[in-house]
């Protein structure tokens, strides 16, 4: 533990220094209509995608396809283009406008590793799918229709008929029940070696049944409330015709050992030869160096004048283990897309370069900001009494001056807010969101003489009931520039405040184990979807939620015991708009008693190459749909010319 | 000289089996072990709900026996590799740890080599001349250089040599040590030209420090050996110049360096980690600097304990070839 007031001290210097060249950050990043602007001034206006596409089009099966394809077609090596279509593809409509085919999309990863979950969300294709930009409703995407029973104990999915894999063979209901029943509930063939959790309904796996190829019917004895979300999280899906040879019980001269060797997350993602769904398909991994993803011809999407997505030829993933150098890569021009690794301190180079035209900024949809989570568990009694004062949390909220936090640490870019839903959320609530972002130390200091803290020693901080000063320590991995600022904020109402910096791996178990004080944390709970992480939010067992672990034994306050309840009604509610109304009423009692403080909405930017069209210019951050891309559509993204 | 080597392998066994002991108790410092650390990362990322990953993590604690004492782990571990060459698997590829080294060997071997040949071809003949021209301007300047080449980080040396090559020469492909279109091509000619247009720039940063030193250390030992007695006799009985330096001069300061190559062998494995990293090279360090991160011990274990014997053949390398290139020197 240090107090590192004075070695933090030129970094916020540097910061303003920083924030003073780069100017002032446009609030509005360029919407994707000045492409038309500047593509109609150069005399090649783009032809706008129609909202629907004519019916004709889909009766007659009158398909566009890339020019490579069609040759192939007409070579006899690939059937036509309305025979590699299903009966019923996916009419995507485009942001903007109707593309032209060609050109590749190069993007950094970390490492193969370390962005699997950022490729496969681009590369592959669920069941369902989020609505964009806000995940608001769930959508269609493998299948085509699904219904739910009343009583949420039954679900049946209706597939597009004539889907093919990327070799060609027919994607059936088959390919799911493969995946279930002899990979997912299969402790054997499964690496993990238990069942998945998230497939499990009152402790038992659900049940997964063929109607008939194209029908897949999934039941339990209790209501499903999340697993409509499950098949829009999870890639449901296995070419049992391509894996069935690996699979003990298809071929007896396999192994589960081997089978769990073909099917790792790298090698199902990243292996070229594997059929796919995805509008790419790898060909070519060179481990540790770059992955390359072709098209796919059998892609079964289409825009809304017929022509079969994506546009694009090619994905080219390159490692680039360096952030900094990704930047530099973008900016030469190497990279096309630059986002999931941006830091907003490279935000001012990019603007620095962005006058020689190679590239836009476009802001993301507003995340989550940080967040100060209290321990209400902390080993210390006194700090545990302050912190179940709603008093105190009140006060250290007033305290803390979001306006200048967002000047100083986030270059303008994050709206103040409080502990809440932000505007990517489906739950979002402006009242909510804006009711705990006053700034007012006055306010602050009188709720804490209220609460009886008062400075006894005239040392201008004040005393614990015991005598002891009133010292909290924060818990932090990054966002150092933000604690700085807390410290002072706080301790200018009389909270002496010690940081306590360290690597994630042992900040994470300091918490895990409920052994912090204060923990700093990009804001777990208040994601987009509250059902996917509930135990932050209410009562679990054992230890849940980690910033009150003995609530589950010695029982939490009313209003968290009534959180608890609402959200377990939430997790086996069917209808939606009682959900919604659950989840409403759960950040109500979150906001008006703020067992965390939050800092409001970030508003991260990020880049694309300038010659891309159809970028939406509110991407969506990875939390909304489980990886950053899917928020940004690549299929339907093209150059313009 | 038999006898010799086969009492320094049968020595290096005791060593390796500490080395391996110690690599597997440093690799287990650190607090928390792989499964904590991949948490960690997945509710950073927010990607997956903790209370099942948690369910998943348990399990594959007891899989890979995570949970048993150090002891049995130990002994797992290392008898996987003395019985069946298996240095395990790693958990962040969940792949064998060999088969995440082959890939990236042969360019590290390439890199690692290039780099000591060129470190060698400009450093002794620099130091050779500072040491016989000392107090010289050459010599001055060639000691300041090789200060501040000792002196600068080889990241920020290749940080700033990218930015060069971005801004200044605006060549289309900086980092890395092929362009992308090569990247998955077969070797051929234009593969050839390709690297070769990529590693001048990581050989000269990497080589730069090591340049540096080893001038410096040249140019003491040749000063050194000059001043003795059997150079004066040389010169006395009047033999050419450049036969007292070279056979009489280099042939015994150049000592020391070859007992510095023997500790340069491990880095054919792990050298130049940082700079590797942020040059993006496919080489074998930034996956080791990987595995410490993220905990994936076999995959650390496995290197260090390379490293470590890399380093006792090097040594041994070493001290053969010295014995080779000096009479003087015997063992027996």
């Amino acid at each position: 533990m240090h107090e590192g007031r004075s070695s933090r001290a030129p970094w916020l210097l540097l910061s303003l220094a920083i924030l003073a060249t780069a100017g002032c950050l446009p609030r509005d990043f360029p919407r994707t209509a000045a492409d038309d602007e500047q593509d109609a001034a150069a005399g090649r206006p783009q032809k706008l995608a129609p909202v629907d596409i004519d019916p004709a089009i889909l009766r007659e099966r009158r398909f566009g396809e890339a020019p490579e394809l069609h040759r192939l077609a007409a070579e006899g090596k690939l059937p036509p283009v309305s025979e590699r279509l299903p009966e019923d593809p996916l009419v995507m409509r485009p942001i903007r406008s109707i593309g032209r085919y060609g050109g590749e999309i190069r993007r950094d990863i970390l490492g193969e590793f370390a962005d699997i979950s950022d490729i496969r969300s681009t590369t592959s294709e669920n069941l369902l799918g989020f609505s964009r930009p806000v995940a608001s409703r769930i959508e269609p995407n493998l299948a085509a229709s699904y219904t739910m029973s009343k009583d949420g104990r039954e679900a049946v999915f209706r597939l597009r008929r004539g889907i093919r894999w990327s070799d060609g063979v027919p994607f059936t209901v088959d390919d799911i029940l493969f995946w279930y029943d002899d990979c997912m509930i299969n402790p054997d063939a499964f690496r993990m070696g238990v069942v998945n959790p998230d497939w499990l309904v009152a402790g038992k796996p659900v049940r997964m049944e063929k109607i008939d190829d194209f029908t897949l019917k999934v039941s339990a004895d209790e209501p499903m409330g999340t697993i409509l979300r499950r098949f829009c999280h999870y890639e449901a899906v296995f070419a049992k015709h391509h894996y069935a040879r690996f699979h003990p019980k298809y071929n007896p001269d396999a192994t589960y050992e081997g089978f769990r060797r073909e099917t790792t997350n790298l090698m199902e993602v990243l292996q070229p030869g594997v059929p796919k769904l995805g509008a790419w398909v790898p060909t070519q991994w060179v481990h540790g160096q770059q992955i390359v993803y072709e098209r796919n011809p059998y892609y079964w999407k289409i825009d809304t004048a017929g022509n079969q997505l994506p546009y694009v030829d090619r994905i080219v993933f390159t490692v680039i283990p360096d952030p900094q150098v990704a930047l530099l890569k973008f900016t030469n021009g190497e990279l096309d897309l630059l986002g999931r690794n941006l830091e907003l301190d490279a935000v001012p180079t990019l603007l620095r370069q962005l006058r020689k035209g190679r590239y836009r900024l476009y802001s993301r949809n507003p995340e989550p900001g940080p967040a100060f989570y209290l321990n209400f568990d902390a080993e210390d009694p006194m700090l545990r009494q302050a912190f179940r004062d709603i008093r105190v949390r009140q006060a250290l909220s007033l305290a803390l001056n979001r306006k200048e936090i967002s000047e100083i640490v986030f270059l303008g870019l994050l709206e103040a807010g409080g502990f809440a839903f932000t505007e990517a959320s489906p739950y979002f609530d402006p009242e909510l969101f804006h009711r705990n972002a006053d700034f007012d130390p006055g306010r602050a200091r009188k709720l804490l003489a209220e609460a009886g803290y008062r400075d006894r020693d005239g040392d201008g901080y004040l005393e614990f009931p015991d005598g002891r000063r009133f010292e909290l320590t924060i818990d932090l991995t990054k966002e150092h520039d933000l604690a700085e600022l807390a410290r002072e904020y706080w301790r200018a109402i009389g909270i002496y405040v010690y940081l306590n910096p360290g690597r994630q791996e042992i900040i994470y178990r300091r918490r895990l184990n409920g052994q912090f004080q204060v923990y700093l944390y990009f804001t777990i709970a208040a994601g987009v979807e509250p059902r996917t992480s509930p135990f932050h939010w209410a009562i679990f067992p054992d230890v849940y939620p980690f910033w009150h672990r003995n609530a589950s034994k010695e029982g939490g306050p009313p209003w968290l015991e009534e959180v608890t309840k609402l959200m377990n009604e939430a997790l086996t509610t069917v209808d939606e708009a009682e959900v919604r109304r659950l989840i409403h009423r759960i950040e109500e009692l979150y906001v008006q008693n703020q067992p965390a403080i939050g800092t409001g909405a970030l508003n991260r930017p990020w880049a694309a190459n300038a010659r891309l069209r159809n970028v939406p210019h509110t991407g969506t951050f990875a939390g909304a749909f489980s990886g950053w891309s899917r928020g940004i559509m690549e299929e339907q993204m093209y150059y313009a010319r | 000289m038999t006898a010799y080597i086969l009492r320094r392998l049968l020595h290096m066994v005791p060593t390796l089996v500490l080395i391996s002991i110690v690599s597997f108790i440093v690799i287990q410092a650190p607090p928390g072990d792989m499964l904590d650390t991949r948490l960690a990362r997945y509710e950073e990322e927010g990607s997956m709900g903790s209370a099942t990953s948690r369910e998943k993590a348990e399990a594959l604690r007891a899989k890979y026996h995570l949970n048993d004492p150090l002891p049995v782990q130990y002994l797992h571990w290392i008898g996987g590799i003395v019985l069946h060459g298996d240095f395990g698997e790693s958990f962040t590829y969940e792949m064998r740890v060999v088969d995440v080294f082959k890939d990236r060997l042969g360019l590290t071997f390439v890199l690692t080599l290039v780099t000591l040949a060129f470190t060698w071809a400009v450093a002794i003949p620099l130091g050779i001349y500072s040491a016989t021209h000392q107090h010289s301007a050459g010599d001055t300047l060639f000691t300041f250089v090789g200060f501040i080449g000792v002196a600068t980080p080889n990241f920020l040396l290749a940080l700033i040599f990218m930015f060069i090559q971005a801004t200044v020469f605006e060549s289309p492909s900086i980092g890395g040590l092929l362009s992308p279109e090569y990247i998955g091509a077969s070797w051929g000619w234009a593969k050839v030209n390709d690297l070769l247009h990529h590693i001048w720039l990581p050989v000269v940063v990497i080589g730069t420090s090591g340049t540096a030193a080893v001038l410096r250390i040249m140019r003491g030992n040749l000063l050194d050996v000059l001043s003795q007695q059997h150079i004066q006799t040389g010169r006395a009985k009047g033999l050419k110049e450049r036969i007292v330096v070279w056979k009489y001069g280099v042939r015994i300061a150049i000592n020391p360096l070859v007992s510095r190559l023997g500790l340069e062998l491990p880095s054919l494995l792990s050298g130049a980690v940082i700079t590797s990293i942020v040059l993006g090279l496919p080489t074998a360090g930034p996956v080791f600097y990987a595995a410490l991160t993220t905990q994936d011990m076999y995959l650390a274990g496995a290197f260090l304990l390379l490293s470590a014997t890399f380093l006792l053949i090097g040594n041994l390398l070493a001290d053969i070839v010295l014995a080779w290139i000096d009479p003087r020197i015997r063992y027996e």
